[in-house]
């Protein structure tokens, strides 16, 4: 099965994005579907079944949702396979920025918003640096010079990356995105997989599970 | 001689899914093209499709290509250059700070770019002064579209502009386009303004989204044009006059 993840902070189009992309892969015949994974709450799951794509939503609650994406996949890849699906994406709301959710060998798909603040991107390195795919949304509200020093930013940061300028409410752009998602790398993945970022040394009461209020 | 840029446009669908009526549409370097039509007939889509070089992945499935321009221009995101009339600037940066950026982002080469000349040149088109340290999002609007033409001249330079409804802009209309009509570029003008329009060679008439007309200028409508420009100067004499206070007749 191919595994893409697909993360970004909520809003920036992610997605907007993958059902678009998805679009032209399921139109030749790839089974697809989507594992929304979110800390606190999410309808997308909804969303993606709204346009026949198989979803599931998994909710990280008292787990820091970067870890859950590294130790709770089984259940998701077992969903998946019953499903019959050839690719699964995972969407990923960005979380505290101290780490990110890609896996070491799925594809890994940052989504940022050309709205957001030119120092965002260096703000949420985390998730850009390591990423191979990074998308640019959101640029039909600012003008093309911003658009491309956004782009500029980027790139500083992670140069290697595929770029990409799309549009979540037209589908601009999304066609590049469609032809990652069919290259993902085709896995068996093991129950526990390694992160691409290194986990943080120490984890607050919060992070573990605590009861607020006793931290 | 290298070849001349060509721009091709392969048809896509209206509003209603029908295909437009046309083979493949070229333009050439050097031709000034106008986009009519009534408002939400696809003027900006057509210009957002002309601007990304669409592969065929935007609502309209229209597929745009670029032929005769060096491939590093296009990697660069130099070859297409748009200026429209409600762009507004948002980033936290200063004037000065955001052209040093974007000419680097474009890579364009710091002696040869001349950033003194391009805050002078959009000076020079917004009539109400500005510095280097104002703030970019501070800008009027007026002020930030001379700053995009100015940017468009001094640092992207592409060699095809698409230019949204520039009578609306805040800023001297035929000044702008004089400006911007630099020899040998290839210029789309998307406009309501019949005096504009007819600065073109041609025009692409557009309903319900698609291009449904293409017309060349005729001679007749170039000698409108040169009684039109006489009109609209002597109005324009009229306008400065009754911002100074003074009768007008
Ligand atoms: N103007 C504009 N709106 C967008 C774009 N991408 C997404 N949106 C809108 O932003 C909202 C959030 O998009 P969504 O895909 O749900 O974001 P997510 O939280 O990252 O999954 C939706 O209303 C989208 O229609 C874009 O490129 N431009
Ligand atoms: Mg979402």
């Amino acid at each position: 099965m191919r595994i893409a993840f697909v993360a970004g902070p909520p809003g920036c189009g992610k997605t907007r994005l993958v059902l678009h992309a998805l679009g032209p892969l399921r139109a030749g015949g790839m089974a697809c579907g989507v594992l929304k994974m979110d800390a606190v709450a999410s309808t997308d799951d909804q969303a993606y079944r709204a346009q026949g794509i198989p979803a599931r939503l998994q909710v990280a609650g008292d787990v820091c949702p970067d870890h859950e994406a590294m130790v709770a996949l089984g259940p998701a890849l077992r969903w998946a396979k019953e499903q019959g699906l050839d690719l699964l994406v995972v969407e990923t709301a960005g979380l505290c920025d101290r780490c990110s959710p890609f896996l070491q060998r799925a594809l890994a798909v940052c989504v940022v918003s050309g709205l957001s603040h030119l120092a965002a991107p260096r703000k949420m390195r985390a998730m850009v640096e390591p990423a191979d795919v990074v998308v640019l949304t959101r640029c039909d509200g600012i003008s093309p010079a911003e658009r491309q020093v956004f782009l500029q930013s980027l790139k500083a940061l992670n140069p290697g990356a595929t770029r990409i300028v799309a549009n979540g409410l037209t589908g601009e752009g999304t066609w590049a995105l469609t032809a990652a998602l069919r290259a993902a790398p085709d896995l068996r993945v093991r129950d526990v997989e390694p992160l691409r970022s290194t986990l943080p040394r120490g984890y607050c009461h919060f992070c573990q599970g605590a009861e607020s209020g006793h931290a | 001689m290298p070849e001349p840029a060509i721009l091709t446009v392969l048809p896509g669908t209206d509003k209603f899914g029908r295909s437009e009526p046309f083979g493949s549409l070229e333009f050439e370097a050097g031709r000034t093209v106008a986009i009519v039509g009534p408002t939400g007939s696809g003027k900006t889509r057509l210009l957002a499709d002309l601007e990304r070089l669409s592969p065929g992945d935007s609502p309209t499935r229209r597929r745009v290509s670029l032929r005769g321009v060096p491939p590093a221009v296009v990697a660069a995101d130099r070859a297409v250059a748009r200026i429209s009339q409600s762009m507004q600037f948002f980033l936290d940066l200063g004037v000065r700070e955001f052209l040093e950026m974007h000419r680097d982002a474009l890579q364009r080469d710091r002696e040869d770019t001349d950033l003194d000349a391009v805050l002078g040149a959009a000076n020079h088109l917004a009539g109400e002064p500005f510095g280097p340290d104002t703030p970019l999002a501070s800008l009027s609007g007026g002020q930030a579209r001379a700053l995009m033409i100015a940017d468009v001249m001094g640092i992207s330079d592409a060699p095809v502009l698409l230019v949204d409804e520039i009578e609306n802009a805040g800023i001297d209309r035929h000044a702008a386009l004089d400006v911007l009509s630099a020899p040998g570029r290839l210029v789309f003008l998307a406009t309501h303004d019949p005096l504009i329009a007819l600065r073109a060679d041609v025009r692409l008439v557009l309903c319900e989204g698609a291009i449904r007309e293409v017309r060349e200028t005729t001679p007749a409508e170039r000698r409108l044009a040169a009684r039109l420009a006489r009109e609209d100067r002597k109005t324009g004499l009229l306008r400065d006059a009754l911002r100074r206070g003074d009768w007008l007749a």
